[in-house]
């Protein structure tokens, strides 16, 4: 799925949630939201499911522009999308299976295959004993893997996870990243992703999106290269510092001069830019 | 989750509203029915006077046949008319003797030169019986007497009308009544379910994905409910079909032909399964607009 931001600013009365904000994500890449509360990460994601519009500006997905889009289209849009909510959003009488089931029902998942589907996003989030349970029978933590196995099922071509990992101890958050990430580079799905976790963003050097105050930081367009995936452990400490990142905000020209980087940059089709 | 499945899981999760649903539509169509079939039973009372003789013109003695020929006549110009029926004095005896047969003292002493004869006259329009009487109470020196049975039609005509009125009326309020329940009930269970519409509707289900099981929860109280109604109604009916048909003989109040039944609870089904339909997609409209 391709997805572009063109100038978009939201506000809420006098209070601006975000202001001119441009990037643009292609299939296969992973965009870090990054920001304090209240930087708009989440209206951000909110804008991109057209739970809410922006107040100027254009969000585009696969060349159709949201705001002139039909009803059709863009519940169309919100079935190739899936999304791990901050407050989970798991329906409360359903247990985790009902969840997920509901979510593959959605999207007209052939019936036949469901049962196989589920067995296997509930693996994939290690949620096997806890299939039959309710979310009220869960921990955070353990919602937010139902959460993220709901999104999963879908086979999304974009998955928008709101901090992911708020609720989720070290090991847990670190599977979580790896398995995302692993999606990402292997299913061509887009992730965008919201965190306050810096050690993640600094370890796995993925794009960033830096959000203050309702404004996109970033001020020059940036080119970004992966990680080498196999340092990316469960056990991992993050090393990579500020300095990390900001190395990768390099612009492209230089990052073509390695041919090293050259090969690596095929990968990295993220553009973030700002006006100024 | 199939929607069938769905559907069941919104009805079992408030029971007591799904209860009130389904027994507003009950007692709704059991009066229904009860309407329907004292309509019906009133209609055959009223088809059996009709087809009956409704003047009767009785006759001096001594009349000459053409005087009575005469009268045929006159009797035969009139519109409407769709029989007429001479009783000879002694076809009069007969009739009289049939009738007492259990009583020889009132038949023997009883001859045919002591009763008239008489013409009996039945009419399509019951407006011409009233100008029929009129017209041969002049004629004094033929005509003896005149029994009409304007007031039996006009009272049973009365009675099937305000029936009819009363009947259309109560069904009508019932089934509004009903209809503002289901919707009322169908909006609570919308409330109730808010956010899980609102996260079906953000992981990309239409507005149609999300109304379905609400419209079949509709269309089910609709369906249940007035079967209920209907098959209490008919059992009824039918139970006492005998005794009823005996009190009214020889007319059949509850018809004996029991494909009137089903085309009776077929019709009503459809519409008790359109009410709970219609309403619940009202409620859902209403409800559902994220």
């Amino acid at each position: 799925m391709k997805l572009s931001f063109q100038n978009v600013s939201k506000s809420y009365g006098i209070v601006d949630a975000l202001k001119d904000i441009s990037f643009e994500i292609n299939p296969g890449d992973f965009l870090f939201i990054v920001g304090p509360s209240g930087a708009g990460k989440s209206t951000i994601l909110k804008l991109i499911l057209n739970q809410i519009k922006p107040t100027s500006g254009s969000i585009i997905i696969d060349d159709q522009d949201l705001s002139t889009a039909k009803r059709n289209y863009i519940d169309t849009v919100r079935r190739k999308i899936g999304v791990v909510f901050q407050d989970y959003q798991l329906i409360t009488d359903k247990n985790i299976e009902e969840n997920i089931a509901l979510a593959l029902d959605i999207i007209n998942y052939p019936q036949e295959k469901i049962a196989a589907r589920i067995d296997e996003v509930i693996k994939q989030v290690n949620l096997d004993s806890r299939r039959f349970l309710f979310p009220s029978q869960l921990s955070g933590g353990e919602m937010q893997r139902a959460s993220l196995a709901r999104a999963l099922a879908v086979e999304p071509e974009l998955i928008l996870a709101d901090e992911p990992t708020g609720n989720l101890d070290p090991e847990n958050a670190w599977n979580l990243v790896k398995l995302l990430k692993e999606i990402s580079k292997d299913s061509k799905t887009s992730i965008i992703m919201t965190t306050h976790n810096h050690e993640i963003v600094d370890a796995l050097a993925k794009s960033v999106l830096r959000l203050k105050a309702g404004k996109n930081q970033d001020q020059k367009e940036v080119e970004i290269q992966e990680k080498d995936d196999n340092k990316s452990t469960v056990q991992e400490e993050p090393k990579k510092d500020q300095e990390d990142i900001i190395s990768l905000e390099k612009d492209s020209k230089s990052s073509a001069d390695s041919p090293k980087k050259k090969s690596k940059s095929k990968r990295s089709r993220l553009k973030v830019k700002s006006k100024k | 989750m199939p929607l069938s499945k769905t559907t069941w899981h919104h009805i079992r999760r408030s029971p007591f509203q799904s209860l009130v649903a389904f027994m507003v539509l009950s007692v709704t169509f059991f009066v229904t029915s009860l309407f329907v079939l004292s309509s019906q039973g009133l209609s055959s009372l009223l088809n059996d006077f009709e087809t009956k003789p409704e003047v009767t013109i009785f006759l001096k003695d001594g009349l000459e046949l053409s005087a009575v020929e005469n009268l045929q006549k006159e009797l035969s110009s009139y519109p409407s008319i769709r029989e007429i029926k001479f009783i000879s004095k002694e076809k009069a005896l007969s009739i009289y003797q049939e009738q007492n047969k259990d009583n020889p003292l009132l038949t023997e002493m009883v001859t045919a030169s002591i009763l008239p004869a008489s013409f009996e006259v039945s009419v399509s329009d019951p407006q011409i019986l009233e100008e029929i009487s009129l017209d041969f109470s002049k004629k004094t020196q033929e005509v003896d007497e005149i029994i009409y049975q304007k007031d039996i039609i006009e009272s049973l005509l009365n009675w099937t009308t305000m029936l009819r009125r009363v009947g259309i009326a109560t069904v009508s309020l019932f089934s509004l009544i009903s209809i503002i329940i289901i919707f009322i009930i169908i909006g609570m269970k919308i409330n109730s379910r808010k956010e899980e519409i609102k996260t079906s509707r953000l992981l990309g289900a239409s507005k149609f994905y999300v109304k379905k099981p609400f419209l079949l929860e509709g269309f089910i109280y609709g369906f249940v409910g007035g079967l209920t109604g209907i098959v209490a109604a008919l059992s009824l009916a039918l139970y006492f079909r005998e005794p009823i048909n005996q009190f009214f003989s020889p007319v059949s109040f509850l018809p004996y032909d029991n494909f009137f039944y089903l085309i009776v609870l077929l019709a009503e089904l459809i519409l008790a399964s359109l009410i709970g339909l219609i309403s619940s997609w009202i409620g859902a409209k209403r409800y559902i607009k994220f």
